[in-house]
């Protein structure tokens, strides 16, 4: 018989591509799903042990060159977890691949000029009673800091991942995607309170936050972040079963009201398509 | 107790304060520039009070303030009342017991942490943070009621703890709580909560014998100071506010159907509502979407608090002592974003700011046990150099918002240039009328309060409701007269043909209108940012008669 845990797993994994599927047309939605495979491929060759686990990393430029330092920031990461005689080879690797894709990625990133940004800091300028105020208040270094702190704190927000951004949606440059069920946040919490003892978390620390501190430079991550789906998921999975253990009573009954709410959820994904 | 580190608390404390005072007093009155109906409304309602014992619409010593059938929260608008006397009708006057209030919230705040964790120094970091929080200054600056409710609460939090000791000030308790309700409409979800949790916590001790005569006769008195809001809790005026922003109160399309389920819809949307409250994108980012609550360019936390409240958040979750503490940072932190959260405006600091309360403790927290992993001298040396940059560019991130971006760009907003207009409405032609467009505003407020309407000419002239219906009756009569002016929409066919003067924005009388209609142009008077706000014309009746056949 089906555990009705497996459903809830079930829920968790199939939301956040059914609704990149229907909100896109195949062939976007197939360059959007690249990195990620490739992500998925990498924990299972982890999950198995081998050290080489890194190597699919090495293709992502190739799929997306938006996301062309991604392994060297992975790699990075990784560095704090596991070290091996391979780590450096892993990291110079992925170093000449950055340089290689360094044009396409450059172009696409908050380090290009903004002109509008640039008139708008120099218009401001001119409000201040003095030129230290001024420059204090006002300068180039601020465009690049705001972009920089609205991604990351973007990527960073449970509503991105739980409630499509609302009730903040952006409605221009956002896809506003129901990527998780919003009675998943608990395991995340759950799952991140008790990362110490997770056994995947020599690869999901290093590819949360490398895939973060990545999209964070884009000047769009949208669409792109689904490269967090593998981590992501692997958390709050982990949380599941953590939250099954830790409170068996009331699981039971949270898996009932999750499935239904994932079915109404699914439901409008499909109305909002037809 | 150590010499030494008493006088360090004592400079922390001193220094919130004078920070406080300057981050709020500079300039209240006066910036923002310009004063928000609301302000105004509730500055005239103060003033009739004070001349007639009756508000505006003619209602003795209301409950509630009817205004523009909000129905307003009684408790600052009396605290207005005696000031007016002090400092006269103005903006300095209605905006003085945020400011004040705000002020006496820094004390106490120290008191209640000290009082729960003997932490001297979390009590005085967290005093330091409150005095510079973007959150508090901004509503100590303005008026808006929901400071001085945040007082009463926690000067009830603290008067509660004190009567865990002494019994007597559980009566102090109750009366502080009391008051804190019918100050500002989130107090009525919160205080009662917050009541009920302390009750259940602290069960065995308030039952018990010697508690139990005093926790019913502060039970009583509470019960009384509710009394007349509670007469009252029933009418459409009292409830206005609650239904009128309820997410659980508006219908759904096709309700009946699985994907339409209201119930599952307005839980989905209740728990994003909810978590914008706790999340750093909108704490350290965002802030609040409102102009008026919010401060260009600054969010209402500063971003280089946000390490320390996901570390500190982390601590407080693990820690095993500062059990007092934990039990009222987190009861804060979870109630407090209720009362908002069922509203659907994203991340509403107006309604939820009792939580900059638990959220400045757990930065404190945060900033206290990071720095506890530097133990040498030179280490603290350095963590105090550095301590004091970041709040010197702080202060310096807050002159920025408030003073120069907030007065340059939020002009409109905050309803600049009515006082500009009321001057030269003194300088026109008493002989002639004066008709003040109000297709998009409500200028008749700001006006009778400029000009200091007599107050019991304002009632004769504008009658809205009978008294018995004043709570119960929600029709408005948008137009008004104040002695020669009347606020109501431009007629163009009939009004150019009289002699008088025209008052609009440039929507109401543009360019375009004056050159058409020969117009004459008394003044444009403009916002900070050089667009025109509003506009007075002289009509030309002469010109217009010359036109028909």
């Amino acid at each position: 018989m089906i555990r009705l845990k497996n459903i809830v797993i079930a829920f968790v994994l199939i939301l956040w591509p059914l609704d990149l599927y229907l909100k896109n047309t195949p062939q976007n939605y197939i360059a959007y799903i690249g990195p990620t495979l490739i992500l998925l491929i990498s924990y299972l060759l982890f999950k198995k042990n081998k050290i080489y686990f890194w190597v699919p990393f090495l293709l992502i430029p190739f799929v997306s060159p938006k996301l062309a330092v991604l392994p060297l920031s992975i790699s990075l990461f990784s560095l704090f977890f596991k070290r091996n005689r391979f780590s450096a080879l892993f990291i110079t690797a992925s170093l000449i691949l950055g340089f290689i894709f360094i044009k396409p990625f450059w172009g696409q990133t908050i380090f290009k000029f903004d002109y509008e940004a640039r008139q708008q800091v120099i218009r401001n300028t001119y409000l201040y009673p003095n030129v230290f105020l001024a420059r204090l208040s006002q300068n180039k270094t601020k465009i690049i800091s705001d972009k920089l702190n609205s991604n990351f704190f973007a990527i960073t927000d449970p509503s991105n991942y739980f409630f499509g951004f609302h009730p903040r949606e952006g409605y221009i440059e956002n896809q506003n995607l129901g990527k998780y069920l919003f009675l998943s946040l608990p395991f995340l919490f759950l799952c991140l309170y008790y990362l110490k003892n997770n056994k995947n978390k020599g690869f999901v620390i290093p590819a949360l936050i490398g895939s973060v501190l990545v999209l964070s430079v884009l000047t769009n991550f949208d669409r792109q972040d689904f490269v967090l789906f593998v981590p992501l998921s692997l958390v709050i999975i982990d949380g599941i079963n953590i939250f099954e253990k830790k409170y068996s009573k009331i699981s039971k009954y949270y898996w009932v009201i999750f499935v239904i709410f994932s079915l109404q959820q699914i439901a409008r994904l499909f109305a909002v398509k037809l | 107790m150590n010499k030494k580190i008493l006088l360090i608390n004592l400079f922390i404390l001193s220094l919130s304060l004078i920070l406080a005072i300057i981050t709020r007093f500079y300039k209240l009155g006066t910036a923002p520039a310009g004063l928000y109906l609301d302000e105004a409304g509730q500055g005239y309602s103060a003033y009739s009070i004070l001349k007639t014992g009756k508000d505006e619409f003619g209602k003795s010593f209301p409950i509630v303030f009817r205004s523009f059938t909000d129905f307003k929260t009684p408790v600052y608008i009396y605290l207005v009342v005696p000031l007016i006397p002090i400092f006269g009708l103005n903006a300095f006057t209605v905006r003085f017991p945020s400011f004040f209030f705000s002020i006496l919230t820094i004390p106490i705040l120290y008191l209640l942490i000290n009082k729960l964790t003997k932490h001297r120094y979390l009590a005085s970091l967290s005093c330091l943070l409150l005095a510079i929080s973007p959150w508090h200054i901004l509503f100590g600056r303005t008026n808006f009621e929901s400071n001085a409710a945040l007082f009463f609460y926690l000067t009830g939090l603290y008067f509660f703890y004190l009567g865990l000791e002494k019994p007597k000030w559980l009566i102090a308790s109750a009366v502080s709580f009391a008051i804190a309700i019918p100050t500002y409409h989130s107090q009525r979800i919160i205080t009662p909560i917050t009541l009920v949790l302390l009750f259940i916590r602290y069960r065995n001790i308030l039952i018990s014998k010697n508690y139990l005569k005093t926790v019913i006769l502060g039970l009583l008195i509470g019960i009384i100071i509710s009394l007349p809001t509670l007469s009252i809790i029933n009418t459409p005026g009292f409830l206005a506010r609650a239904k009128g922003l309820n997410i659980f109160t508006s219908r759904t399309k096709d309700a009946s159907s699985f994907i339409n389920n209201p119930f599952l819809i307005k839980t989905k949307q209740f728990a994003s509502l909810y978590i914008t409250y706790l999340t750093p994108r909108n704490m350290f980012l965002l802030g609040d979407y409102g102009p008026r609550s919010s401060f260009p360019d600054l969010s209402t936390f500063f971003i280089w608090q946000f390490p320390f409240y996901i570390y500190g958040l982390y601590f407080l979750v693990k820690i095993k002592k500062m059990k007092e503490l934990k039990f009222i940072v987190f009861s804060m932190f979870l109630i407090s974003p209720i009362p908002a959260a069922v509203t659907g405006d994203p991340y509403s600091t107006i309604r939820s700011l009792p939580l900059v309360i638990p959220q400045i403790i757990i930065i404190g927290l945060g900033i206290i046990e990071l720095s506890n992993l530097f133990k040498k001298h030179y280490q603290k040396f350095a963590i105090l150099f550095i301590g004091l940059i970041i709040i010197s560019l702080s202060l310096a991130k807050l002159y920025s918002s408030i003073i120069i971006l907030n007065e340059y760009y939020r002009g409109y907003y905050w309803d600049y240039g009515w006082e500009q207009v009321v001057k030269t409405i003194n300088k026109l032609d008493k002989n002639l009328p004066i008709i003040v467009d109000n297709a998009r505003f409500e200028p008749y407020i700001q006006i009778a309060f400029f000009t200091k309407y007599d107050p019991e000419s304002f009632q004769r002239e504008n009658y809205e409701v009978r008294p018995s219906e004043y709570y119960t009756n929600m029709d408005r009569v948008r137009d008004k007269s104040i002695g020669s002016i009347q606020t109501r929409q431009i007629n163009w066919e009939k009004d150019l043909l009289i002699n008088q003067y025209l008052i609009g924005d440039s929507l109401a009388i543009s360019e375009n209108q004056i050159e058409i209609h020969k117009l004459f142009l008394v003044l444009d008077i403009y916002y900070p940012d050089t667009t025109t706000a509003y506009r007075i014309v002289k009509t030309n009746p002469e010109y217009q008669r010359s036109l028909s056949p």
